[in-house]
Protein backbone atom coordinates (compact mmCIF):
# COMPACT_ATOMS: atom_id res chain seq x y z
CA UNK A 1 0.00 0.00 0.00
CA UNK A 2 2.61 2.56 1.07
CA UNK A 3 4.75 1.57 -1.84
CA UNK A 4 1.83 2.33 -4.15
CA UNK A 5 1.26 5.71 -2.50
CA UNK A 6 4.92 6.61 -2.76
CA UNK A 7 4.99 5.53 -6.38
CA UNK A 8 1.95 7.65 -7.24
CA UNK A 9 3.36 10.67 -5.39
CA UNK A 10 6.62 10.39 -7.29
CA UNK A 11 4.72 10.01 -10.55
CA UNK A 12 2.66 13.13 -9.85
CA UNK A 13 5.81 15.08 -9.00
CA UNK A 14 7.43 14.10 -12.30
CA UNK A 15 4.24 14.99 -14.17
CA UNK A 16 4.14 18.40 -12.52
CA UNK A 17 7.77 19.04 -13.39
CA UNK A 18 7.11 18.14 -17.03
CA UNK A 19 4.05 20.39 -16.95
CA UNK A 20 6.22 23.35 -15.95
CA UNK A 21 8.60 22.53 -18.81
CA UNK A 22 5.68 22.52 -21.24
CA UNK A 23 4.22 25.78 -19.95
CA UNK A 24 7.61 27.44 -19.99
CA UNK A 25 8.63 26.22 -23.43
CA UNK A 26 5.37 27.47 -24.95
CA UNK A 27 6.84 30.93 -24.38
CA UNK A 28 9.64 30.15 -26.78
CA UNK A 29 6.89 30.27 -29.44
CA UNK A 30 6.26 33.95 -28.80
CA UNK A 31 7.11 35.66 -32.09
CA UNK A 32 10.20 37.75 -31.54
CA UNK A 33 10.34 37.55 -27.78
CA UNK A 34 8.23 38.57 -24.79
CA UNK A 35 9.92 41.96 -24.61
CA UNK A 36 8.80 42.72 -28.14
CA UNK A 37 5.34 41.42 -27.35
CA UNK A 38 5.14 43.83 -24.42
CA UNK A 39 6.42 46.86 -26.29
CA UNK A 40 4.45 46.21 -29.48
CA UNK A 41 5.50 47.05 -33.02
CA UNK A 42 8.72 48.92 -33.74
CA UNK A 43 9.94 49.56 -30.23
CA UNK A 44 12.84 51.86 -29.40
CA UNK A 45 15.91 49.57 -29.64
CA UNK A 46 17.43 50.90 -26.41
CA UNK A 47 14.22 50.42 -24.46
CA UNK A 48 13.91 46.95 -25.96
CA UNK A 49 17.45 46.05 -24.87
CA UNK A 50 16.81 47.37 -21.37
CA UNK A 51 13.56 45.46 -21.04
CA UNK A 52 15.21 42.30 -22.34
CA UNK A 53 17.88 42.62 -19.69
CA UNK A 54 15.39 43.32 -16.91
CA UNK A 55 13.30 40.32 -18.01
CA UNK A 56 16.44 38.23 -18.15
CA UNK A 57 15.94 37.42 -21.82
CA UNK A 58 19.64 37.92 -22.55
CA UNK A 59 20.38 34.66 -20.75
CA UNK A 60 19.99 31.12 -22.13
CA UNK A 61 16.52 29.49 -21.88
CA UNK A 62 17.65 26.75 -19.50
CA UNK A 63 18.96 29.33 -17.07
CA UNK A 64 15.72 31.30 -17.34
CA UNK A 65 13.68 28.15 -16.79
CA UNK A 66 15.59 27.27 -13.62
CA UNK A 67 15.11 30.76 -12.26
CA UNK A 68 11.41 30.82 -13.21
CA UNK A 69 10.84 27.39 -11.66
CA UNK A 70 12.52 28.54 -8.44
CA UNK A 71 10.02 31.38 -8.21
CA UNK A 72 7.04 29.22 -9.19
CA UNK A 73 7.84 26.73 -6.45
CA UNK A 74 7.69 29.60 -3.96
CA UNK A 75 4.29 30.63 -5.39
CA UNK A 76 5.60 33.63 -7.31
CA UNK A 77 4.17 33.58 -10.84
CA UNK A 78 5.50 36.99 -11.82
CA UNK A 79 3.66 40.24 -12.41
CA UNK A 80 0.78 40.62 -14.79
CA UNK A 81 1.55 42.91 -17.71
CA UNK A 82 -2.08 43.95 -18.07
CA UNK A 83 -2.97 44.49 -14.41
CA UNK A 84 0.45 45.32 -12.94
CA UNK A 85 -0.35 43.03 -10.01
CA UNK A 86 1.22 39.75 -8.92
CA UNK A 87 -0.27 36.95 -11.04
CA UNK A 88 -0.81 34.63 -8.08
CA UNK A 89 -2.97 37.27 -6.32
CA UNK A 90 -5.15 37.70 -9.41
CA UNK A 91 -5.51 33.94 -9.73
CA UNK A 92 -6.36 33.42 -6.06
CA UNK A 93 -9.10 36.03 -6.23
CA UNK A 94 -10.69 34.46 -9.33
CA UNK A 95 -10.35 30.93 -7.95
CA UNK A 96 -12.83 32.05 -5.29
CA UNK A 97 -15.46 31.87 -7.99
CA UNK A 98 -14.20 29.18 -10.36
CA UNK A 99 -13.58 26.49 -7.74
CA UNK A 100 -17.02 26.75 -6.07
CA UNK A 101 -18.58 26.76 -9.53
CA UNK A 102 -16.73 23.60 -10.53
CA UNK A 103 -17.31 21.73 -7.28
CA UNK A 104 -21.02 22.59 -7.20
CA UNK A 105 -21.34 21.40 -10.77
CA UNK A 106 -19.48 18.19 -9.98
CA UNK A 107 -21.78 17.53 -7.01
CA UNK A 108 -24.91 18.18 -9.05
CA UNK A 109 -23.61 16.04 -11.91
CA UNK A 110 -22.73 13.08 -9.66
CA UNK A 111 -26.08 13.25 -7.83
CA UNK A 112 -28.11 13.58 -11.01
CA UNK A 113 -26.08 10.96 -12.86
CA UNK A 114 -26.31 8.41 -10.04
CA UNK A 115 -30.06 8.92 -9.74
CA UNK A 116 -30.79 8.72 -13.45
CA UNK A 117 -28.28 5.95 -14.08
CA UNK A 118 -29.69 3.74 -11.34
CA UNK A 119 -33.24 4.37 -12.58
CA UNK A 120 -32.21 3.40 -16.10
CA UNK A 121 -30.43 0.25 -14.92
CA UNK A 122 -33.19 -0.79 -12.51
CA UNK A 123 -35.70 -0.65 -15.34
CA UNK A 124 -33.17 -1.66 -17.99
CA UNK A 125 -34.54 -2.23 -21.48
CA UNK A 126 -37.82 -0.45 -20.79
CA UNK A 127 -39.05 2.83 -22.25
CA UNK A 128 -37.91 4.61 -19.10
CA UNK A 129 -34.37 3.34 -19.72
CA UNK A 130 -34.60 4.52 -23.32
CA UNK A 131 -35.77 7.97 -22.22
CA UNK A 132 -32.98 8.36 -19.67
CA UNK A 133 -30.36 7.05 -22.11
CA UNK A 134 -31.70 9.44 -24.71
CA UNK A 135 -31.34 12.33 -22.30
CA UNK A 136 -27.80 11.23 -21.50
CA UNK A 137 -26.85 11.15 -25.16
CA UNK A 138 -28.39 14.58 -25.76
CA UNK A 139 -26.50 16.02 -22.81
CA UNK A 140 -23.23 14.69 -24.23
CA UNK A 141 -23.59 16.06 -27.73
CA UNK A 142 -24.90 19.55 -27.03
CA UNK A 143 -22.17 22.15 -26.69
CA UNK A 144 -22.20 23.62 -23.17
CA UNK A 145 -22.23 27.20 -24.39
CA UNK A 146 -25.29 26.53 -26.53
CA UNK A 147 -27.08 24.97 -23.56
CA UNK A 148 -26.12 28.03 -21.53
CA UNK A 149 -27.54 30.36 -24.16
CA UNK A 150 -30.78 28.41 -24.30
CA UNK A 151 -31.08 28.44 -20.50
CA UNK A 152 -30.59 32.21 -20.53
CA UNK A 153 -33.20 32.52 -23.25
CA UNK A 154 -35.68 30.44 -21.27
CA UNK A 155 -35.14 31.38 -17.62
CA UNK A 156 -33.91 34.97 -17.96
CA UNK A 157 -35.44 36.39 -21.09
CA UNK A 158 -38.77 34.58 -21.26
CA UNK A 159 -39.56 33.70 -17.65
CA UNK A 160 -37.57 36.45 -15.86
CA UNK A 161 -36.78 33.94 -13.12
CA UNK A 162 -33.00 34.04 -12.90
CA UNK A 163 -30.24 36.52 -13.74
CA UNK A 164 -28.63 36.01 -17.16
CA UNK A 165 -25.09 36.58 -16.01
CA UNK A 166 -22.47 38.55 -14.05
CA UNK A 167 -21.61 37.91 -10.43
CA UNK A 168 -22.40 40.17 -7.47
CA UNK A 169 -19.83 38.67 -5.08
CA UNK A 170 -20.19 36.37 -2.10
CA UNK A 171 -21.33 39.03 0.43
CA UNK A 172 -24.99 38.30 -0.25
CA UNK A 173 -25.00 34.52 -0.37
CA UNK A 174 -28.52 33.91 -1.70
CA UNK A 175 -28.04 36.52 -4.40
CA UNK A 176 -24.68 35.00 -5.33
CA UNK A 177 -26.21 31.53 -5.56
CA UNK A 178 -29.06 32.77 -7.73
CA UNK A 179 -26.43 34.01 -10.17
CA UNK A 180 -24.76 30.60 -10.15
CA UNK A 181 -27.81 28.37 -10.71
CA UNK A 182 -27.78 28.60 -14.50
CA UNK A 183 -23.98 28.30 -14.87
CA UNK A 184 -23.94 25.27 -12.55
CA UNK A 185 -26.80 23.66 -14.47
CA UNK A 186 -25.06 24.31 -17.76
CA UNK A 187 -21.79 22.83 -16.55
CA UNK A 188 -23.42 19.90 -14.76
CA UNK A 189 -25.60 18.78 -17.65
CA UNK A 190 -22.93 17.26 -19.88
CA UNK A 191 -21.12 15.66 -16.92
CA UNK A 192 -24.40 14.32 -15.51
CA UNK A 193 -25.05 12.74 -18.88
CA UNK A 194 -21.71 10.98 -18.73
CA UNK A 195 -22.20 9.82 -15.13
CA UNK A 196 -25.65 8.51 -16.05
CA UNK A 197 -24.10 6.35 -18.75
CA UNK A 198 -21.31 5.13 -16.48
CA UNK A 199 -23.61 4.34 -13.54
CA UNK A 200 -26.10 2.63 -15.83
CA UNK A 201 -23.43 0.57 -17.54
CA UNK A 202 -21.63 -0.51 -14.40
CA UNK A 203 -24.90 -1.23 -12.56
CA UNK A 204 -26.02 -3.43 -15.42
CA UNK A 205 -22.70 -5.28 -15.21
CA UNK A 206 -22.95 -5.67 -11.44
CA UNK A 207 -26.59 -6.80 -11.55
CA UNK A 208 -25.38 -9.90 -13.39
CA UNK A 209 -23.12 -10.93 -10.50
CA UNK A 210 -23.79 -13.93 -8.32
CA UNK A 211 -24.10 -12.02 -5.07
CA UNK A 212 -26.97 -10.03 -6.54
CA UNK A 213 -28.74 -13.22 -7.49
CA UNK A 214 -28.14 -14.45 -3.94
CA UNK A 215 -29.60 -11.27 -2.50
CA UNK A 216 -32.64 -11.58 -4.74
CA UNK A 217 -33.02 -15.25 -3.83
CA UNK A 218 -33.01 -14.29 -0.18
CA UNK A 219 -36.01 -12.13 -0.94
CA UNK A 220 -34.33 -8.73 -0.55
CA UNK A 221 -36.48 -5.93 -1.95
CA UNK A 222 -35.45 -4.80 -5.43
CA UNK A 223 -34.65 -1.20 -4.49
CA UNK A 224 -32.53 -2.53 -1.64
CA UNK A 225 -30.69 -4.78 -4.06
CA UNK A 226 -30.00 -1.87 -6.40
CA UNK A 227 -29.09 0.77 -3.84
CA UNK A 228 -27.41 -1.23 -1.06
CA UNK A 229 -25.81 -4.15 -2.85
CA UNK A 230 -25.19 -3.12 -6.41
CA UNK A 231 -24.64 0.63 -6.39
CA UNK A 232 -21.83 0.34 -3.87
CA UNK A 233 -19.74 -1.68 -6.28
CA UNK A 234 -21.02 0.11 -9.30
CA UNK A 235 -19.69 3.35 -7.77
CA UNK A 236 -16.09 2.36 -8.40
CA UNK A 237 -16.05 3.34 -12.10
CA UNK A 238 -17.59 6.67 -11.10
CA UNK A 239 -14.76 7.33 -8.65
CA UNK A 240 -12.16 6.43 -11.24
CA UNK A 241 -13.39 9.09 -13.64
CA UNK A 242 -13.85 11.82 -11.00
CA UNK A 243 -10.39 13.23 -11.58
CA UNK A 244 -10.87 13.23 -15.32
CA UNK A 245 -14.30 14.81 -14.94
CA UNK A 246 -12.86 17.52 -12.73
CA UNK A 247 -10.43 18.37 -15.50
CA UNK A 248 -13.28 18.49 -17.99
CA UNK A 249 -15.29 20.77 -15.72
CA UNK A 250 -12.36 23.13 -15.15
CA UNK A 251 -11.92 23.67 -18.86
CA UNK A 252 -15.65 23.77 -19.55
CA UNK A 253 -15.85 26.45 -16.87
CA UNK A 254 -13.66 28.66 -19.07
CA UNK A 255 -16.39 28.55 -21.69
CA UNK A 256 -19.38 28.79 -19.35
CA UNK A 257 -17.86 31.72 -17.46
CA UNK A 258 -17.76 33.54 -20.78
CA UNK A 259 -21.40 32.72 -21.56
CA UNK A 260 -22.56 34.08 -18.20
CA UNK A 261 -19.94 36.86 -17.95
CA UNK A 262 -18.64 35.49 -14.65
CA UNK A 263 -15.35 36.92 -13.36
CA UNK A 264 -13.58 33.57 -12.97
CA UNK A 265 -10.22 32.16 -14.01
CA UNK A 266 -11.40 31.44 -17.54
CA UNK A 267 -12.50 34.96 -18.31
CA UNK A 268 -9.26 36.19 -16.70
CA UNK A 269 -7.27 33.98 -19.09
CA UNK A 270 -9.18 35.34 -22.08
CA UNK A 271 -8.55 38.91 -20.96
CA UNK A 272 -4.90 37.94 -20.68
CA UNK A 273 -4.84 36.62 -24.23
CA UNK A 274 -6.47 39.77 -25.60
CA UNK A 275 -3.95 41.93 -23.75
CA UNK A 276 -1.06 39.69 -24.85
CA UNK A 277 -0.33 39.18 -21.17
CA UNK A 278 1.50 35.88 -21.59
CA UNK A 279 2.65 35.77 -17.97
CA UNK A 280 -0.91 35.86 -16.69
CA UNK A 281 -2.05 33.13 -19.09
CA UNK A 282 1.01 31.05 -18.30
CA UNK A 283 0.25 31.29 -14.58
CA UNK A 284 -3.41 30.35 -15.05
CA UNK A 285 -2.62 27.38 -17.27
CA UNK A 286 -0.01 26.14 -14.80
CA UNK A 287 -2.40 26.46 -11.86
CA UNK A 288 -5.18 24.62 -13.71
CA UNK A 289 -2.82 21.86 -14.84
CA UNK A 290 -1.58 21.49 -11.25
CA UNK A 291 -5.16 21.08 -10.04
CA UNK A 292 -5.73 18.40 -12.65
CA UNK A 293 -2.59 16.47 -11.70
CA UNK A 294 -3.43 16.64 -7.99
CA UNK A 295 -7.03 15.56 -8.54
CA UNK A 296 -5.87 12.63 -10.66
CA UNK A 297 -3.48 11.65 -7.88
CA UNK A 298 -6.29 11.86 -5.34
CA UNK A 299 -8.51 9.74 -7.57
CA UNK A 300 -5.86 7.04 -7.87
CA UNK A 301 -5.37 6.91 -4.13
CA UNK A 302 -9.10 6.90 -3.46
CA UNK A 303 -9.56 4.11 -5.98
CA UNK A 304 -6.99 1.94 -4.24
CA UNK A 305 -8.67 2.63 -0.92
CA UNK A 306 -12.15 1.80 -2.21
CA UNK A 307 -11.46 -1.32 -4.16
CA UNK A 308 -9.47 -3.88 -2.19
CA UNK A 309 -8.98 -5.87 -5.37
CA UNK A 310 -6.66 -3.23 -6.84
CA UNK A 311 -3.16 -4.58 -6.95
CA UNK A 312 -0.54 -1.99 -6.33
CA UNK A 313 1.63 -2.94 -9.24
CA UNK B 1 -27.67 -9.58 -59.42
CA UNK B 2 -31.03 -9.28 -57.80
CA UNK B 3 -30.12 -11.83 -55.16
CA UNK B 4 -26.87 -10.10 -54.38
CA UNK B 5 -28.79 -6.89 -53.87
CA UNK B 6 -31.24 -8.54 -51.54
CA UNK B 7 -28.50 -10.14 -49.46
CA UNK B 8 -26.61 -6.93 -49.02
CA UNK B 9 -29.79 -5.11 -48.05
CA UNK B 10 -30.58 -7.73 -45.44
CA UNK B 11 -27.04 -7.61 -44.09
CA UNK B 12 -27.41 -3.84 -43.85
CA UNK B 13 -30.50 -4.17 -41.71
CA UNK B 14 -28.66 -6.34 -39.27
CA UNK B 15 -26.41 -3.43 -38.27
CA UNK B 16 -27.32 -1.99 -34.87
CA UNK B 17 -29.61 1.05 -34.84
CA UNK B 18 -26.99 3.35 -33.33
CA UNK B 19 -24.48 2.47 -36.00
CA UNK B 20 -26.99 3.07 -38.80
CA UNK B 21 -28.21 6.38 -37.36
CA UNK B 22 -24.67 7.54 -36.63
CA UNK B 23 -23.48 6.59 -40.08
CA UNK B 24 -26.42 8.38 -41.69
CA UNK B 25 -25.84 11.57 -39.67
CA UNK B 26 -22.12 11.58 -40.45
CA UNK B 27 -22.82 11.01 -44.13
CA UNK B 28 -25.38 13.84 -44.07
CA UNK B 29 -22.91 16.28 -42.54
CA UNK B 30 -20.17 15.21 -44.96
CA UNK B 31 -22.68 15.57 -47.79
CA UNK B 32 -23.58 19.11 -46.74
CA UNK B 33 -19.90 20.00 -46.44
CA UNK B 34 -19.03 18.53 -49.85
CA UNK B 35 -21.97 20.27 -51.53
CA UNK B 36 -20.80 23.44 -49.80
CA UNK B 37 -17.44 23.08 -51.50
CA UNK B 38 -18.95 23.44 -54.96
CA UNK B 39 -22.23 25.20 -54.35
CA UNK B 40 -23.59 27.54 -51.71
CA UNK B 41 -26.95 29.34 -52.07
CA UNK B 42 -25.12 32.63 -51.60
CA UNK B 43 -21.68 33.81 -50.61
CA UNK B 44 -21.51 33.14 -46.88
CA UNK B 45 -20.10 36.62 -46.23
CA UNK B 46 -22.50 38.54 -48.50
CA UNK B 47 -24.44 40.98 -46.32
CA UNK B 48 -28.01 41.97 -47.12
CA UNK B 49 -28.47 44.97 -44.83
CA UNK B 50 -32.14 45.35 -45.68
CA UNK B 51 -32.87 41.90 -44.28
CA UNK B 52 -31.08 41.65 -40.98
CA UNK B 53 -32.12 38.99 -38.46
CA UNK B 54 -34.87 37.92 -40.85
CA UNK B 55 -36.87 34.76 -40.17
CA UNK B 56 -36.78 31.94 -42.77
CA UNK B 57 -38.14 33.01 -46.17
CA UNK B 58 -37.93 31.66 -49.73
CA UNK B 59 -34.98 33.97 -50.34
CA UNK B 60 -33.18 32.93 -47.15
CA UNK B 61 -34.48 29.44 -46.23
CA UNK B 62 -32.94 29.50 -42.74
CA UNK B 63 -33.15 33.27 -42.15
CA UNK B 64 -30.34 35.80 -41.85
CA UNK B 65 -27.93 36.97 -39.14
CA UNK B 66 -27.31 40.47 -37.77
CA UNK B 67 -25.46 41.51 -40.92
CA UNK B 68 -28.16 40.06 -43.14
CA UNK B 69 -25.88 37.17 -44.12
CA UNK B 70 -27.67 34.05 -45.33
CA UNK B 71 -27.79 31.49 -42.51
CA UNK B 72 -28.10 28.50 -44.85
CA UNK B 73 -24.91 29.46 -46.66
CA UNK B 74 -23.12 30.14 -43.38
CA UNK B 75 -24.30 26.94 -41.72
CA UNK B 76 -23.17 24.95 -44.77
CA UNK B 77 -19.80 26.70 -44.78
CA UNK B 78 -19.63 25.99 -41.04
CA UNK B 79 -20.04 22.26 -41.67
CA UNK B 80 -17.08 22.38 -44.02
CA UNK B 81 -15.02 24.23 -41.46
CA UNK B 82 -15.99 21.90 -38.60
CA UNK B 83 -15.09 18.75 -40.53
CA UNK B 84 -11.85 20.22 -41.83
CA UNK B 85 -10.68 21.42 -38.42
CA UNK B 86 -11.76 18.16 -36.79
CA UNK B 87 -10.00 16.04 -39.40
CA UNK B 88 -6.73 17.94 -39.12
CA UNK B 89 -6.84 17.83 -35.31
CA UNK B 90 -7.66 14.12 -35.17
CA UNK B 91 -5.06 13.50 -37.88
CA UNK B 92 -2.38 15.14 -35.73
CA UNK B 93 -3.45 13.21 -32.63
CA UNK B 94 -3.78 9.92 -34.48
CA UNK B 95 -0.47 10.12 -36.32
CA UNK B 96 1.67 11.28 -33.42
CA UNK B 97 -0.21 9.13 -30.92
CA UNK B 98 0.13 5.95 -32.95
CA UNK B 99 3.81 6.54 -33.65
CA UNK B 100 4.58 7.19 -29.98
CA UNK B 101 2.37 4.35 -28.79
CA UNK B 102 3.95 1.86 -31.18
CA UNK B 103 7.45 2.93 -30.23
CA UNK B 104 6.62 2.58 -26.54
CA UNK B 105 4.85 -0.75 -26.93
CA UNK B 106 7.22 -2.40 -29.37
CA UNK B 107 10.54 -1.41 -27.89
CA UNK B 108 9.46 -1.28 -24.24
CA UNK B 109 12.05 -0.68 -21.54
CA UNK B 110 13.28 2.83 -20.91
CA UNK B 111 11.68 4.18 -24.08
CA UNK B 112 8.31 2.92 -22.95
CA UNK B 113 8.72 4.48 -19.52
CA UNK B 114 9.97 7.82 -20.88
CA UNK B 115 7.23 8.14 -23.50
CA UNK B 116 4.47 7.16 -21.10
CA UNK B 117 5.68 9.67 -18.51
CA UNK B 118 5.67 12.35 -21.18
CA UNK B 119 2.15 11.44 -22.25
CA UNK B 120 1.03 11.40 -18.64
CA UNK B 121 2.17 15.02 -18.37
CA UNK B 122 0.38 15.93 -21.59
CA UNK B 123 -2.75 14.38 -20.11
CA UNK B 124 -2.81 17.16 -17.52
CA UNK B 125 -3.45 19.64 -20.33
CA UNK B 126 -6.93 19.37 -21.82
CA UNK B 127 -7.36 20.95 -25.25
CA UNK B 128 -8.75 24.20 -23.88
CA UNK B 129 -5.68 24.72 -21.67
CA UNK B 130 -3.34 24.03 -24.58
CA UNK B 131 -5.37 26.42 -26.73
CA UNK B 132 -5.07 29.15 -24.07
CA UNK B 133 -1.32 28.57 -23.90
CA UNK B 134 -0.80 28.54 -27.67
CA UNK B 135 -3.04 31.57 -28.16
CA UNK B 136 -1.14 33.57 -25.56
CA UNK B 137 2.29 32.55 -26.78
CA UNK B 138 1.60 32.61 -30.47
CA UNK B 139 -1.78 33.89 -31.56
CA UNK B 140 -5.40 32.77 -31.46
CA UNK B 141 -6.67 31.14 -34.64
CA UNK B 142 -7.64 27.96 -36.41
CA UNK B 143 -4.04 26.73 -36.51
CA UNK B 144 -3.58 27.13 -32.76
CA UNK B 145 -6.88 25.46 -31.98
CA UNK B 146 -6.24 22.55 -34.35
CA UNK B 147 -2.80 22.05 -32.85
CA UNK B 148 -4.22 22.24 -29.32
CA UNK B 149 -6.98 19.72 -29.96
CA UNK B 150 -4.55 17.46 -31.84
CA UNK B 151 -1.94 17.53 -29.09
CA UNK B 152 -4.56 16.86 -26.43
CA UNK B 153 -5.74 13.79 -28.36
CA UNK B 154 -2.27 12.20 -28.59
CA UNK B 155 -2.34 10.35 -25.22
CA UNK B 156 -5.58 8.50 -26.01
CA UNK B 157 -4.31 7.18 -29.34
CA UNK B 158 -0.89 6.44 -27.91
CA UNK B 159 -2.32 4.32 -25.10
CA UNK B 160 -4.56 2.48 -27.50
CA UNK B 161 -1.72 1.79 -29.95
CA UNK B 162 0.62 0.75 -27.15
CA UNK B 163 -1.90 -1.69 -25.70
CA UNK B 164 -2.56 -3.10 -29.16
CA UNK B 165 1.12 -3.56 -29.87
CA UNK B 166 1.72 -5.24 -26.51
CA UNK B 167 -1.10 -7.66 -27.24
CA UNK B 168 -0.06 -8.26 -30.84
CA UNK B 169 3.64 -8.63 -30.04
CA UNK B 170 2.91 -11.64 -27.88
CA UNK B 171 1.01 -13.36 -30.71
CA UNK B 172 2.66 -16.25 -32.53
CA UNK B 173 2.42 -14.51 -35.93
CA UNK B 174 4.59 -11.60 -34.77
CA UNK B 175 7.12 -14.00 -33.30
CA UNK B 176 7.07 -16.10 -36.45
CA UNK B 177 7.68 -13.04 -38.62
CA UNK B 178 10.63 -12.08 -36.46
CA UNK B 179 11.97 -15.63 -36.52
CA UNK B 180 11.87 -15.49 -40.31
CA UNK B 181 14.23 -12.53 -40.14
CA UNK B 182 11.78 -9.67 -40.69
CA UNK B 183 13.02 -6.29 -39.53
CA UNK B 184 11.36 -4.35 -36.67
CA UNK B 185 9.84 -1.92 -39.15
CA UNK B 186 8.39 -4.74 -41.25
CA UNK B 187 6.91 -6.55 -38.28
CA UNK B 188 5.36 -3.30 -37.09
CA UNK B 189 3.96 -2.13 -40.39
CA UNK B 190 2.92 -5.42 -41.96
CA UNK B 191 1.98 -7.57 -39.01
CA UNK B 192 1.09 -5.41 -36.03
CA UNK B 193 -0.39 -2.19 -37.41
CA UNK B 194 -3.16 -3.91 -39.41
CA UNK B 195 -4.27 -5.64 -36.22
CA UNK B 196 -4.79 -2.46 -34.25
CA UNK B 197 -6.54 -0.40 -36.93
CA UNK B 198 -10.03 -1.43 -35.77
CA UNK B 199 -9.84 0.14 -32.30
CA UNK B 200 -8.03 3.13 -33.80
CA UNK B 201 -10.82 3.80 -36.30
CA UNK B 202 -13.40 3.59 -33.52
CA UNK B 203 -11.38 5.95 -31.37
CA UNK B 204 -10.89 8.31 -34.32
CA UNK B 205 -14.66 8.58 -34.71
CA UNK B 206 -15.10 9.39 -31.01
CA UNK B 207 -12.17 11.82 -31.13
CA UNK B 208 -13.75 13.51 -34.14
CA UNK B 209 -16.91 14.15 -32.09
CA UNK B 210 -14.85 15.61 -29.27
CA UNK B 211 -12.75 17.68 -31.67
CA UNK B 212 -15.80 19.26 -33.33
CA UNK B 213 -17.25 20.09 -29.92
CA UNK B 214 -14.01 21.59 -28.59
CA UNK B 215 -13.28 23.52 -31.75
CA UNK B 216 -16.75 25.05 -31.58
CA UNK B 217 -16.11 26.03 -27.96
CA UNK B 218 -12.73 27.55 -28.86
CA UNK B 219 -14.22 29.49 -31.77
CA UNK B 220 -16.97 30.67 -29.44
CA UNK B 221 -14.26 31.96 -27.08
CA UNK B 222 -12.53 33.70 -29.98
CA UNK B 223 -9.54 31.33 -29.82
CA UNK B 224 -10.44 29.24 -32.86
CA UNK B 225 -11.48 30.05 -36.40
CA UNK B 226 -11.35 33.79 -36.91
CA UNK B 227 -13.94 35.95 -38.71
CA UNK B 228 -15.05 36.30 -41.40
CA UNK B 229 -14.67 32.52 -41.94
CA UNK B 230 -17.97 30.94 -41.00
CA UNK B 231 -17.63 28.53 -38.07
CA UNK B 232 -20.44 27.24 -35.91
CA UNK B 233 -18.81 28.33 -32.64
CA UNK B 234 -18.13 31.82 -33.96
CA UNK B 235 -21.69 32.08 -35.31
CA UNK B 236 -23.04 31.26 -31.86
CA UNK B 237 -20.86 33.92 -30.26
CA UNK B 238 -22.16 36.53 -32.65
CA UNK B 239 -25.72 35.29 -32.26
CA UNK B 240 -25.59 35.67 -28.49
CA UNK B 241 -26.02 39.46 -28.54
CA UNK B 242 -29.03 39.24 -30.84
CA UNK B 243 -30.60 36.13 -29.35
CA UNK B 244 -33.45 38.17 -27.92
CA UNK B 245 -34.35 39.56 -31.34
CA UNK B 246 -34.10 36.38 -33.40
CA UNK B 247 -33.41 32.79 -32.31
CA UNK B 248 -32.40 31.57 -35.78
CA UNK B 249 -28.75 32.69 -35.82
CA UNK B 250 -28.20 30.66 -32.62
CA UNK B 251 -30.41 27.75 -33.61
CA UNK B 252 -28.77 26.41 -36.80
CA UNK B 253 -25.11 26.35 -35.73
CA UNK B 254 -26.17 24.73 -32.42
CA UNK B 255 -28.10 22.12 -34.35
CA UNK B 256 -25.17 21.59 -36.71
CA UNK B 257 -22.77 20.95 -33.83
CA UNK B 258 -25.22 18.62 -32.09
CA UNK B 259 -25.91 16.57 -35.24
CA UNK B 260 -22.22 16.24 -36.10
CA UNK B 261 -21.16 15.31 -32.58
CA UNK B 262 -24.08 12.90 -32.17
CA UNK B 263 -23.28 11.29 -35.52
CA UNK B 264 -19.60 10.64 -34.78
CA UNK B 265 -20.39 9.48 -31.22
CA UNK B 266 -23.03 7.01 -32.38
CA UNK B 267 -20.78 5.83 -35.18
CA UNK B 268 -17.86 5.22 -32.81
CA UNK B 269 -19.99 3.58 -30.11
CA UNK B 270 -21.87 1.54 -32.70
CA UNK B 271 -18.67 0.27 -34.32
CA UNK B 272 -17.29 -0.69 -30.93
CA UNK B 273 -20.40 -2.59 -29.90
CA UNK B 274 -20.67 -4.20 -33.29
CA UNK B 275 -17.09 -5.44 -33.31
CA UNK B 276 -17.00 -6.44 -29.64
CA UNK B 277 -18.45 -9.93 -29.26
CA UNK B 278 -18.47 -9.70 -25.46
CA UNK B 279 -21.16 -7.04 -25.37
CA UNK B 280 -24.52 -8.71 -25.61
CA UNK B 281 -27.90 -7.88 -24.18
CA UNK B 282 -28.13 -4.83 -21.96
CA UNK B 283 -31.09 -6.20 -20.06
CA UNK B 284 -30.35 -7.13 -16.46
CA UNK B 285 -30.58 -10.81 -15.65
CA UNK B 286 -33.62 -11.86 -13.75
Amino acid sequence: MWEFVAQRLLGAAVTLLLATVLVFSALLLVPGDPAQAILGLEPNPQVLQALRRSLGLDRPPLHRYAEWLGKVVRGDLGTSIRYGQPVHELILRRLGLTLPLVFMSLAVAVALGTLLGSIAARWGGTRLDLAVSGFALTGLVLPSFWVGLMLILLFSVRLHLLPSGSFPGWEDLSRALSHLILPVLTLALARAALFTRIVRGSLLDVLHEDYIRTARAKGVAEWHVVYRHALRNAAIPVVTVLGLEFAQLLTAAVVVETVFALPGLGTLALTGIEARDYRLVQGIVLVLATFIVLLNLLTDLLYALLDPRVTYA
Amino acid sequence: MRDAHRTSARAGWRLPVGLRVGGALVLAVIGVAVVGLVWLPQHPDAADFLQRLAPPSPQHPLGTDHFGRDLLARTMAGARNALWVGMVAVGIGLTLGVVLGILAGYFGGWMDRALMTLLEALYAFPAVLLALLLSAAWRPGATSSMAAVGLATIPIFARLARAGVLAARAQPYAEAARALGASDARVLLRHILPNITGPLIIQASLAMAAAVLIEAALSYLGLGTQPPTASWGRMLREAQSFMFLSPYPALWPGLGIAVTVLGFNLLGDGLRDWTDPRRKSLRPAR
